[in-house]
């Protein structure tokens, strides 16, 4: 009872989050077209890929341009969730402990976890990364002729759901390093590089960049695992995996997180 | 006198060089985040030539894509920039008043200083150079002759130059636009793109490549890399010298107009 009402609770000022950062970045509308004319170009940048495979127009390891299509259309869905969820709130997690703005978050009287790593959604980067990557997809899933019943899309969807939660969890572990160092501009710059492994699909690979990328840092689930299940190509293990992970995830990022704020000694005064 | 104002210059080539040592980690970080988008287009060339055996792709054998791929990354982080965002900093905060105070050339302490921190680098990448060209024996796949190598040499000096000018033309936007974050952001890999910094040029078609070639970005790194590729013959060197030439004075003047203009607008907020 006391869980669902904290939840309820939670749900409500997430709510309230949603609308406060719209209001906040419909405040500036210059900035929000500038923002979606620069990801504009990184959405061209992972474009470039695709461009490349058609104009080869070869077969890559048994993947058809089309089913790379696919890949990369899915890769550029998620890439818009992260950046719509996730990555404001990352960025400014070492801004907060070198400010000390995480002590007054302390205070507050909800999650501190809640707080800091879901306060901020951008609203503008996911546009041209949604409205690309679905068109992507929808494009791929015809063309590939995929079966596209309520079954097979809901399956899509939910492990689109499950992404989603893996990528915070995974996301997120990076970023608690901040507790101990100052200056985390490159660590971001890695883990977003670290990321765009999933620009092609992961099957063009070596086969322990594939071990690597699905059991110990699992970034390929994120995205090769839905188009995989479409394509039928998950075997068993694939397929308890792909639930099992985020929630494992979900587990040893809460763990490092009380064990950074139990170490966490505030920076300022 | 004369000496004097050199002096002054030369201090501030000093600063970019200290600049440089200060920040080595930062600049050897970079080069390691440059690791997984070279993988990346390592592995996806590797299927690509495995799937079209023993034929050219664009043009290129598969050890020239390879190199290409390779230089492009590298020769992209030698000529970035980075100081658009200190200079529009100054413009914003006001830090460029005391420079306007000082008899001192803002243009010309920006660029010395940029100059210092690039021949640290510069001297960092060519002894890594060195130990890949003994260690891969390059020379024998890619027929380099050592006067390919001194002409790729000059040819990235020119790029480095030419790169300088370009950023600081467009870090001269400060003076009209308060938030230009995101545009430095968005040009930087735009220009990246249209540079071969990601994949060849030769990508986007014919048709594309020769509106290309009419801008100054292919003569960044498209030009210097495929020098080294061999897919430029030796006769088209001296043109692209001379090219990259110009664009450098065009961008040179284009910018000293702009600063005239932009200068008048400026004004002065901060202490």
């Amino acid at each position: 009872m006391y869980l669902l009402r904290e939840m309820l609770k939670h749900m409500r000022i997430y709510g309230l989050f949603v609308k406060n950062c719209l209001i906040a970045q419909m405040e500036y509308r210059m900035n929000f077209v500038i923002s979606i004319a620069q990801e504009c170009v990184f959405t061209f940048a992972k474009l470039l890929y695709v461009i490349l495979i058609y104009q080869v127009g070869v077969d890559i390891n048994g993947l058809s341009p089309d089913h790379v299509l696919l890949f990369i259309g899915t890769y550029m869905i998620m890439t818009g969730f992260y950046v719509l969820f996730f990555m404001d709130n990352f960025y400014q997690l070492s801004q907060h402990i070198q400010s000390g703005l995480l002590d007054v978050m302390m205070t507050k009287p909800v999650s501190l976890q809640f707080m800091v790593t879901l306060r901020r959604i951008n609203f503008s980067f996911p546009i041209p990364n949604f409205i690309v990557g679905t068109s992507m997809v929808v494009m791929a899933w015809r063309r590939l002729g995929l079966e596209s019943g309520p079954q097979e899309i809901g399956l899509f969807l939910l492990l689109i759901v499950c992404g989603i939660v893996l990528m915070y969890a995974l996301f997120l572990l990076p970023m608690l390093l901040s507790f101990y160092i100052i200056k985390t501009q490159s660590l971001i710059e890695i883990t977003d590089k670290f990321w765009d492994f999933n620009n092609m699909p992961m099957g063009i690979y070596s086969r322990w960049i594939q071990r690597i990328g699905t059991f110990l840092l699992p970034i390929f689930v994120i995205t090769n695992f839905p188009v995989l299940a479409m394509m039928d190509e998950l075997d068993t293990l694939a397929s308890i995996w792909v639930f099992a992970v985020p929630i494992v995830m979900l587990l040893v990022t809460r763990k490092v997180w009380r064990f950074c704020l139990s170490k966490y000694s505030s920076a300022s005064s | 006198m004369r000496l004097k104002s050199a002096g002054k210059y030369l201090k501030s080539y000093g600063l970019g060089v200290q600049n440089a040592m200060a920040y080595r980690t930062d600049f050897w970080l970079g080069l390691v985040s440059g690791v997984f988008p070279l993988m990346i287009q390592l592995f996806i060339w590797n299927a690509v030539y495995t799937a079209a055996p023993g034929s050219e792709v664009y043009g290129y054998t598969h050890d020239q894509m390879i190199a290409y791929t390779i230089m492009a990354i590298v020769v992209g982080r030698l000529i970035s920039t980075g100081f658009e965002y200190e200079i529009a900093g100054d413009i914003k905060n006001g830090g460029l008043n005391k420079f306007i105070v000082q008899p001192i050339s803002y243009f010309w302490y920006r660029m010395m200083c940029f100059y210092g921190t690039k021949s640290i680098q510069l001297a960092a990448f060519t002894l890594l150079l060195l130990a890949l060209l003994l260690g891969f024996s390059w020379q024998s796949t890619l027929s380099l002759s050592d006067d390919r190598i001194v002409w790729f040499g000059i040819s990235l000096l020119f790029a480095l130059i030419l790169n300088g000018m370009i950023f600081y033309l467009l870090s001269l936007l400060a003076f009209w636009m308060t938030e230009v974050w995101a545009v430095f952001i968005g040009f930087n890999l735009l220009t990246n793109i249209m540079s071969g910094g990601v994949f060849p040029l030769d990508i986007f078609g014919p048709a594309v490549n020769r509106v290309l070639q009419w801008l100054p970005f292919p003569y960044t790194i498209y030009f210097p890399v495929n020098i080294w590729s061999g897919k430029i013959s030796e006769a088209e060197i001296g043109t692209g010298l001379v090219i990259q030439a110009i664009w450098t004075v065009v961008a040179a003047l284009v910018a000293s107009s702009c600063w005239r203009y932009g200068i008048k607008k400026y004004v002065a907020v901060g202490g």
